[in-house]
């Protein structure tokens, strides 16, 4: 599928130039890794730009922080992963910086374009002139709180609406919680996430139903968007035919403005949209479901007990096998 | 012994030692042996004995462990640390096969598009796979190419 989305990946990249897209690095300490799209990983050094794709991996010492180019500011935390993706959001394209574990801040003071969205791998966040954190647990959780500003939270297609001195946890695969209030500096990640994983390691058999339902409803996504996009593109391909068959030139360039360029905008953006939930998906299982496993079997090497998880091994092999035959398909060699 | 038998004589030498250097490099390429080189020897003594920050300092990244691959360094030293905590000894006399990496790769660890997409990205020819047996386990490890005295860890793999 991803080869027959590669021509609208072009006409969208014309269509929307990237350029107000990205964030500066003005700020580093200990280990912070730059994970570009193709794989590689590099040193993350002050002055270097991330852009759409692009994946801050900070180590246990590590901080870093961005200043994006629609202006405010991004505070990574140490042990944290952050990406930057795109996402079309009534029929714009909208970037979203995204927390898939780990915590990140971030200020909004001033806008020159459209506000970037803010995410976990199953949550979006629209701000407006905003101060905000975000937490993303090791076992899929995610927690807004707000300081000043308000944040619309997004999960399952339920909406919050969080104003300052709120906060909102949203567990995987679920709609956003009931709100609460929240003083700054009463909440820190490392506290938050310590008690979530402690939870996990007790229970790991819930722990990783919880994540199963998260990623779940990343696929979810993916397969309600394939057939409209299979949809869109048989459309397009006849409207293209059709076009090849009007001799007039006019009559073709009308044609083309008014049936085909709609069409490839509508095809391109469900091509984005795809591809937004496939790379949540493989973060997902990679930084979630993956460190879980690794806990769990850390665990079950150290213990020389595997057999007492032997329900949390038998899970997660079904879990992967359900991301092999939903989310690969629409991943490309570049994104492993 | 005229020139045509004599040099038939020569041939039938040297291709009976080309199929003796064959058999032997085959064998040392693609079977058991039970001489590792000194650089594979290096690294499994510090794996075996060295701390976790040694190990992780020659561990390549992306790293492979099981079907999981590790991009941070904190799951990476969960993983090494579980396993020097564990029972499975990874001293070189418990090494029962060296094999080429490329070829036993999928044996050990799958063949899902991820692991496959890994071993043609980030597995160089030259790797080696490295058995252990143990009570209660079987461990691989993938090692690459040659860092100062050590090769460098690529993957590692534990089955019950």
């Amino acid at each position: 599928m991803i080869r027959r989305l590669a021509p609208f990946a072009v006409i969208l990249a014309l269509a929307f130039p990237v350029g107000v897209n990205g964030a500066d690095v003005v700020y580093v300490d200990g280990t912070v890794d730059l994970r570009f799209p193709g794989g590689e990983m590099t040193e993350a050094l002050i002055g270097d730009r991330v852009r759409v794709g692009d994946v801050v991996i900070t180590g246990g010492d590590g901080l870093a922080e961005l200043v994006p180019a629609a202006g405010g500011l991004i505070r990574i935390s140490p042990d944290t992963v952050f990406t930057v993706q795109e996402i079309e959001r009534g029929g714009v394209k909208r970037t979203v910086l995204g927390t898939v574990v780990g915590s990140a801040g971030f200020k909004f003071t001033r806008f020159v374009e459209k506000e970037p969205l803010l995410g976990t791998p199953t949550t979006v966040a629209g701000v407006r002139g905003t101060e905000v954190e975000i937490f993303a647990g090791s076992d899929g959780a995610t927690l807004v709180v707000v300081h000043s500003g308000r944040v619309e939270v997004e999960a399952q297609k339920v909406r919050v609406s969080l104003t300052a001195n709120e906060g909102v946890e949203v567990l995987p695969g679920s709609p956003p919680g009931e709100k609460f209030a929240v003083l700054r500096g009463r909440l820190d990640y490392s506290s938050w996430n310590g008690e979530r994983l402690a939870r996990s390691l007790t229970d790991p058999e819930s722990a990783i139903e919880r994540i199963a339902k998260g990623l779940e409803s990343l696929i979810a996504e993916i397969e309600s968007l394939v057939p409209r996009f299979d949809e869109s593109n048989g459309r397009l391909v006849e409207a293209d035919k059709r076009l090849k068959s009007i001799e007039d030139a006019d009559a073709r360039k009308r044609f083309y403005a008014e049936t085909i360029f709609p069409l490839e905008i509508e095809t391109s953006y469900l091509a984005l949209n795809i591809r937004y939930y496939a790379l949540s998906a493989l973060s997902y299982r990679r930084f979630v479901l993956g460190s879980m496993y690794l806990k769990i079997k850390a665990r079950a090497l150290v213990e020389g007990s595997a057999d007492l998880y032997r329900d949390f091994f038998d899970r997660y092999a079904r879990i992967i096998a359900r991301f092999e035959e939903a989310v690969t398909p629409h991943l490309v060699e570049a994104d492993i | 012994m005229s020139y045509n038998a004599g040099m038939n004589r020569v041939h039938g030498l040297i291709a009976v030692g080309l199929a003796f250097s064959l058999v032997a490099f085959v064998s040392c390429v693609s079977t058991d042996t039970a001489l590792p080189s000194a650089s594979i020897e290096r690294t499994v003594e510090l794996f075996s004995s060295g701390t976790v920050g040694e190990i992780v300092s020659i561990a390549a990244m992306p790293f492979l462990f099981d079907a999981e691959i590790i991009v941070r360094e904190s799951d990476l030293r969960t993983i090494v640390s579980a396993l020097k905590n564990s029972s499975i000894d990874f001293a070189p006399a418990a090494i029962t096969s060296i094999q080429d990496g490329a070829e036993a790769f999928a044996a050990v660890f799958g063949s899902s598009y991820e692991v496959t997409v890994f071993a043609r990205k980030y597995v160089p020819d030259g790797a080696v796979l490295l058995d252990f047996e143990t009570d209660r386990y079987r461990a691989a490890m993938l090692l690459g190419d040659r860092i100062g005295r050590y090769r460098s860890i690529l993957a590692l793999a534990v089955k019950p």
